[in-house]
């Protein structure tokens, strides 16, 4: 163990944990489906686990923290450029404990939400553990290979989640379009693996990111011919699936449909966990593995070139067809992809100001749209129907969850005190850093526009009149207390907004730019095989 | 902390605006409450002297603004809901794919790679 | 003249490597049938998997990378390193054929499930979805 920092076990140990711990567990959880035949075991389990894969990725941030640079895991005990390595920053770290926070109330919220005879929960569980161990992985790695075999694992297991209720058509109709989306995406990704390495005949992130500035990296030898072709493929295909897998406009339609009928829980699950994972490997190939090399600079601007104007498309077509919307789904689907829309244009900036805009709205849209989307499954529940004609004045049948509602439509629409203004006046800060005033104009109307949408929901579900007695809404407290907690956190995010700035956004940001010591810490791993090769 | 202010401001100043605008429409309420008393004449006019109730022959504002908005971006929501957003795996595909190729003309001609 | 041949070799393998690509997407398009669609999927896939398997490919007197002998000698591993082509690759192949299997597999099973719930498997007609 001395080639680890003098750490205790369980620090070292916790980041590899996590992601094997949620999918070991998604393998068990049939067996036990198989052997107990009781709903209430299968929901301990799972949550047991989603707890303790929460407190695994807390550890491992504070180990990271803590360190105060990237963290290398080996698996298998195999150094960096031969062996598959979990290298983990802070910004990895922060975006997978906010990930497992979500995954963790999403689950405690799904024990209720489903009916005790609803049929197929322990696959339920098993997606939903794979999906957690596929985000995890995703987001720890520092392999390209091994980002398009956790990609699978967090593609399959969100179709499956989507399908999950298989007897209703619209369910079929939208996962058979989600997976054939996501499968393509997956292949293309895979052929954007095979050019990267015909050019630079390494998999290992801190050994392309080395390659490409020319400097030296043991083992596997001097790139052959010219990389700016291969980089160029590499760049254009990953960052055309990474946008599938994030759902940004032209690649949009596939979540609107997926997040419209799948269960609320699910919806939550994809557009807050799901999609983050796209924007973190959008932001990590372009800017700590590509980014300020000379030799491919003109390609990696015209890659964040990109990247900005599918923003600012995503921006558009999110916001206009928003409020035409009647299905209180669809709108906040259309509100998920306005807000990637954000954080993609947030990191085609590719500035220190820019990075932070887009980690700060990251974080702030999956607490809120996951509170959005659990407030609305109570609704949808209750009235039975999707449509925002259906649900009339459900909503003042359950006060708390309309309260929490508001509170999330007004994050979401960026209403100061709450956290989606904080993140958004940081992104109007970092659009006028580098002179691009008029899209500060186009992000202040579509947040108009975007509560208006919002409004639409409220107004229906709680303003007009009840059509009928709807008996007993508010949920049950298993139900009520992660919305509460989301709730709160909207609120803490906003008002302690610069302490929580100064402590955790802005240092996590600040390592998607520190390539050298992405690649210093790989680099000292690779030097003792090099002395072992020379022995 | 010059954040913390911004967002207070900025708190502080919607709230008071959105005080004056509900103070203006509790207002408005008060003095035009003597014309607004909806009576079974006023709501006649509505449908064809049939018999209706109140609740069905009122618009809701909602309609009013909506409508408008509509009508004056008609030809953008035509194309967008007719031609792209159609549900059909085929059309998705021709827009993805179009991305895709835009991406890699981009990077080729921006990105100065050759071949 | 046995340049010239295996340089036409290796032109045609990436025509057919290009055309391969071609016909796949333009089945993910334009073929309105979800089967043809999922059969276009693994054609991609499957040229994908070729693609990568050349790349690892030594042009001129490749050999299986296998050491034959547990205590290899230096002449051994000289030779290996002078004749054996790229084992990565090959790695790279088998996960990515296992994952394009169970996707496959998983695609089948809701395109059988969407016939069952709406009797077409026509993209242009199965869509209650839309806006």
């Amino acid at each position: 163990m001395e080639i680890y920092p003098p750490l205790p076990p369980i620090m070292i140990h916790s980041l590899a944990l996590a992601p094997v711990t949620a999918i070991v567990s998604a393998f068990a959880m049939p067996l036990i489906g198989l052997t107990i035949k009781n709903r209430k075991v299968w929901d301990a389990f799972a949550l047991t686990i989603s707890t303790i894969v929460f407190i695994l990725t807390g550890i491992g941030y504070a180990t990271v923290r803590y360190l105060g640079k990237p963290f290398v895991y080996l698996l298998g005990g195999w150094p960096p450029p031969v062996g598959i390595v979990y290298e983990v920053d802070e910004f990895a770290a922060l975006l997978g404990l906010v990930s497992a926070f979500i995954i963790w109330l999403v689950v405690i919220y799904g024990v209720k939400y489903f009916d005790s005879n609803e049929d197929g929960m322990e696959w339920y569980y098993t997606m939903l553990l794979g999906l957690e161990a596929g985000v995890l992985g995703c987001i720890y790695t520092g392999d390209v290979f091994n980002v398009f075999v956790l990609f699978e694992v967090l593609s399959i297991t969100s179709y499956g989640l989507v399908a999950f209720w298989n007897r209703r058509g619209e369910c079929i109709e939208a996962a058979i379009k989600y997976s054939l989306i996501g499968a393509l995406a997956t292949t293309i990704y895979f052929l954007a693996v095979t050019f990267i390495y015909a050019s630079l005949g390494t998999l290992n992130m801190a050994d392309i990111a080395a390659k490409i500035r020319g400097l030296f990296f043991p083992v596997t030898g001097e790139p052959y011919g010219s990389i700016a072709l291969g980089v160029g493929l590499f760049l254009a295909l990953s960052i055309w699936a990474f946008t599938v897998e994030a759902g940004v406009a032209p690649n949009h339609f596939r979540v609107l449909d997926a997040y419209q009928v799948s269960p609320s829980t699910v919806a939550a699950l994809l557009s807050a966990v799901a999609a983050n994972v796209g924007f973190y490997l959008l932001a990590r190939y372009l800017i700590t593995l590509l980014s300020g090399a000379r030799a491919v600079e003109t390609i990696v601007n015209a890659g964040l070139l990109i990247v900005l104007i599918m923003g600012l498309v995503s921006i558009i077509v999110g916001s206009f067809l928003m409020i035409v919307q009647s299905d209180v789904n669809r709108i906040l689907a259309y509100s998920s992809v306005l807000n990637y829309g954000y954080v993609c244009l947030a990191i085609g900036l590719a500035t220190p100001l820019g990075i932070i805009a887009a980690l700060f709205h990251m974080i702030n849209h999956a607490v809120a749209k996951t509170l959005i989307f659990l407030t609305a499954g109570v609704y949808v529940k209750a009235s039975g129907t999707r449509r925002l004609d259906g649900m009339e004045g459900v909503g003042r049948y359950a006060p708390i969850t309309s309260a929490l509602m508001v509170i999330a439509a007004l994050a979401l629409a960026g209403v100061p005190p709450f956290n989606g203004f904080v993140s958004k006046l940081i992104l109007y800060e970092a659009l006028l850093e580098v002179n691009l005033a008029p899209l500060v104009i186009i992000i202040v109307l579509s947040s108009a526009l975007s509560l208006l949408g919002y409004l639409k929901i409220i107004y229906h579900a709680y303003t007009k009149p009840p059509m009928k007695d709807y008996g007993k809404v508010e949920p049950p407290k298993a139900m009520l207390w992660p919305m509460i907690i989301l709730a709160a956190l909207c609120i803490i995010l906003g008002v302690a907004s610069p302490w929580i700035y100064d402590m955790f956004i802005e240092p996590a940001a600040h390592t998607i730019f520190e390539t050298d010591k992405f690649i210093e810490v790989a680099y000292e791993f690779a030097e003792k095989l090099l002395i072992g090769v020379r022995i | 902390m010059s954040l913390l202010m911004v967002v207070l401001e900025t708190a502080v100043s919607m709230f008071i605006v959105t005080l004056l605008a509900y103070g203006l429409y509790l207002y408005s309420v008060k003095v035009t409450k003597s014309f607004s008393r909806k009576t079974r004449e006023k709501v006649l006019i509505y449908a064809c002297g049939e018999d209706i109730t109140e609740k069905e022959a009122l618009l809701a504002d909602r309609h009013l603004f909506t409508t408008i908005w509509n009508e004056v971006f008609k030809p953008l929501y035509d194309s967008l809901r007719g031609k792209v957003h159609t549900g059909i795996l085929n059309d998705w595909f021709f827009w993805m794919f179009l991305a895709l190729i835009i991406a890699y003309t981009i990077i080729i001609v921006l990105g100065g790679v050759s071949g | 003249m046995t340049s010239i041949v295996s340089q036409a070799l290796w032109i045609y393998f990436y025509i057919t490597l290009i055309g391969l690509i071609a016909i796949a997407v333009y089945g993910i398009v334009v073929r309105p049938n979800l089967l043809k669609k999922i059969i276009a999927l693994s054609i991609l896939g499957d040229t994908a998997n070729t693609f990568i398997i050349f790349l690892g490919f030594r042009r001129g007197g490749a050999a299986v990378p296998i050491i034959p002998t547990i205590k290899p000698t230096l002449e051994e591993l000289l030779w290996f390193k002078e004749t054996a082509v790229d084992p990565l690759p090959q790695c790279l192949v088998i996960t990515a054929i296992v994952i394009n299997m169970s996707v496959t597999a998983f695609l089948i099973a809701l395109a059988i499930q969407l016939y069952r719930l709406y009797g077409t498997l026509d993209v242009r007609k199965a869509v209650r979805l839309r806006g």
